[in-house]
């Protein structure tokens, strides 16, 4: 009874037009401070694309701007003329939690990019995307094969455009080692190294992935793309770790992809934009 | 013959609007219920392996859920502001002179009214609500949800500048119009208390007096009278309670909204992709597979042309409509949204029927047309 009593206590203190009204506010401010957090912290990348975030600017001044609204002559203002148009929301507990949200899991959660545990349920492609983006494909033609990331280079072996011997590959990505890492493996051709067997597991045959996701408009739609890496320490190499690889391209042979024959893997912080975007 | 509007003869009790409000509480409960699950099954894990791989698993969807959510605030805040505006500076007398009284005139104006309201899937929930509050006919309204996500100068821009001019671009805004006219024609024959929910039904009965001659006098009162009198409380408070107004707008929608992303995130975390893509190249069975990929992903209609373009090789053409055309009318966040406007059984048939219209469209371009 006098838990009843105090929840009812409670609940009317939150029906209060006042409490509303600073609540409200505190929620719009508090996301909007939330989002200006993942600026300041360049962290907003990690979410979300980055010709996105003159959105989230400017959904920051709207939060503010809106939260500053909540104002008591506004209120006043509704209560006196405006009865026809207002009726304000009653926000309930249920309510405020779900829109604290947010808030709580940015508080709480360390912010971090997807990583090796988002691909066990994504497609990886390696080797081959299933997408034609033009303005990446134009930009992978017009830049020096030392400078094209993973993506430019998936999509010019998309295109058809085998590696020279003499193209030297320098990306970064992190490491996946992917069972399936073989099946782009298939007896590769080289100047340097004929006839080498496919191996039957990636992680236990100095195959590895290196891998990026790609991301269009938010971490929903991160698709990810990889290079098949030969390298003899590549067992040791620890998954979700981010490395830099150089190296030359085998030749395939049929329609296996090429497999860049690593010279130098270096372990290397995480990127400050750790997704590629077409 | 003349629309009546959904609100003017409404009439509610107490128990309903209750009952909405528990429908409302029930939402939010059965989401921390999730997170709470969530958490006692990490820590229940016991080996470090498997704790790592919940963790891990945490953490993406946590990454994917505040994806979906950053991405989709700024719209429903824009949303929200085109809501208030509207609540504010438009009123019934407006909308009465300008949308047709026909009933398919109608609905072929809800499909193209995204050109004057260009908002996408989660910011014309709030703009729909609101003009079911001033009065907007029943079949307008739906046929404005369904379309214009779709049917706005941005989302044509984004498909334009992915696909270019072509079948895609074409089929995309004619599908769009035909089934949200479709849709909108259907809802013409129900009555606006088997479809809104009791919340908007209740709020409708409240502002709209029953008479013709009492709802001209209100008329007057708030598009004349009353801003003098308002601009004596305060220089500009017209402004700021359109403002407010969408604050209320934005929170009161926020909730169908991370809901809806919690469920979008659960779903990426642990459906995987490649059950989905490895079934997807038959001329029927790829384009369900991609409609169902539209609904899981909820991504913001303003960029999906480009994630459809991720599919232009491996999939259909058909299939590809079936993406963008049923996508942004409904999806998993934007359903939740819906519970905000309409009755749960309203909500189920505007999955419904947009879902097979598109599935026939889709089925019948990949047979007849070609993939």
């Amino acid at each position: 009874m006098l838990l009843c009593s105090k929840e009812m206590r409670m609940s009317d203190i939150l029906r209060l037009p006042r409490v509303q009204s600073a609540l409200k506010r505190m929620l719009l401010f508090g996301l909007g401070i939330f989002l200006l957090t993942r600026i300041t912290s360049g962290t907003l990348d990690f979410y979300i694309s980055q010709r996105f975030a003159w959105l989230t600017i400017l959904a920051i001044l709207g939060l503010f701007l809106v939260g500053g609204s909540y104002r008591p002559e506004a209120a006043h203002a509704h209560a006196g003329a405006e009865d026809d148009h207002h009726h304000s929301y009653y926000l309930g507990w249920a309510g405020l939690a779900l829109i604290a949200l947010p808030i709580i899991l940015g508080l709480f959660v360390p912010p971090r990019p997807l990583g090796v545990a988002a691909l066990d349920n994504r497609e990886i492609s390696v080797g081959s995307l299933d997408s034609v983006l033009p303005a990446a494909v134009r930009s992978a033609q017009a830049r020096q094969t030392s400078e094209r990331s993973i993506l430019d280079w998936v999509l010019a072996f998309h295109e058809g455009q085998w590696p020279a011997e003499t193209d030297t590959a320098d990306v970064i990505g992190f490491v996946y080692h992917s069972d399936n890492a073989d099946e782009n493996y298939v007896a590769p051709h080289s100047g340097a190294q004929n006839n080498i067997v496919a191996p039957h597991s990636g992680a236990q045959n100095n195959i590895f992935t290196i891998t990026r996701f790609v991301v269009g408009c938010c971490a929903a739609d991160a698709m990810a793309v990889g290079l098949t890496v030969q390298w003899p320490d590549a067992p040791e190499l620890v998954e979700d770790q981010w490395v830099r690889v150089v190296g030359r391209f085998t030749v395939p042979v049929g329609n296996a992809m090429p497999v860049l024959v690593a010279e130098q893997v270096n372990t290397v912080p995480e990127p400050n934009q750790p997704y590629l975007y077409p | 013959m003349s629309q009546i509007s959904p609100l003017t003869e409404a009439t509610l009790d107490k128990t309903e609007n209750s009952a909405g409000a528990h429908r409302l509480g029930r939402w939010g409960i059965a989401a921390l219920s999730i997170l709470a699950l969530a958490a006692i099954l990490v820590s229940s894990v016991n080996t470090p392996q498997a704790r790592f791989f919940v963790a891990e698993r945490f953490q993406t969807f946590v990454t994917v859920f505040l994806g979906l959510f950053i991405e989709a605030a700024p719209f429903l805040l824009a949303g929200s502001i085109v809501s208030g505006i509207i609540a504010v500076y438009v009123n019934q007398e407006m909308l009465e002179r300008f949308i047709p009284g026909q009933p398919l005139l109608a609905a072929l104006a809800g499909a193209g009214l995204g050109f004057v309201f260009p908002v996408c899937e989660c910011g014309v929930v709030p703009v729909t609500r609101r003009l079911y509050g001033k009065g907007l006919p029943l079949p307008v309204g739906i046929a404005f949800l369904l379309a214009a996500p779709v049917i706005n100068p941005v989302v044509i821009f984004s498909t334009f500048a992915a696909f270019g001019w072509g079948p895609v671009l074409w089929g995309r805004v004619g599908f769009s119009i035909l089934v949200a006219f479709a849709v909108g024609l259907i809802f013409h024959l129900a009555r606006p208390e088997e479809v809104l929910n009791a919340p908007l039904l209740e709020r409708g009965a409240e502002l709209r007096p029953q008479t013709p001659a009492a709802r001209s006098s209100v008329l007057r009162a708030t598009t004349r009278v009353a801003p003098t009198e308002r601009d004596h409380v305060h220089p500009n408070p017209r402004i700021w309670q359109a403002l407010a107004m969408a604050g209320d707008d934005f929170l009161d929608m926020g909730r169908y909204l991370i809901a809806g992303s919690i469920l979008a995130a659960a779903m990426q975390t642990l459906v995987p992709q490649s059950t989905l893509l490895a079934i997807g190249q038959g001329p029927i069975i790829s384009v369900f597979v991609l409609m169902a990929l539209g609904f899981i992903l909820s991504v913001c209609s303003t960029v999906d042309a480009f994630i459809a373009l991720a599919f232009s090789n491996a999939f259909t053409t058909g299939s590809l409509f079936g993406f963008l055309v049923f996508g942004p009318m409904v999806d998993v966040k934007s359903s939740l949204l819906f519970l905000g406007i309409f009755r749960r059984r309203t909500v189920f048939y505007l999955i419904l029927l947009p879902l097979a219209l598109v599935a026939v469209i889709a089925v019948f371009w990949n047979v007849q047309v070609g993939a």
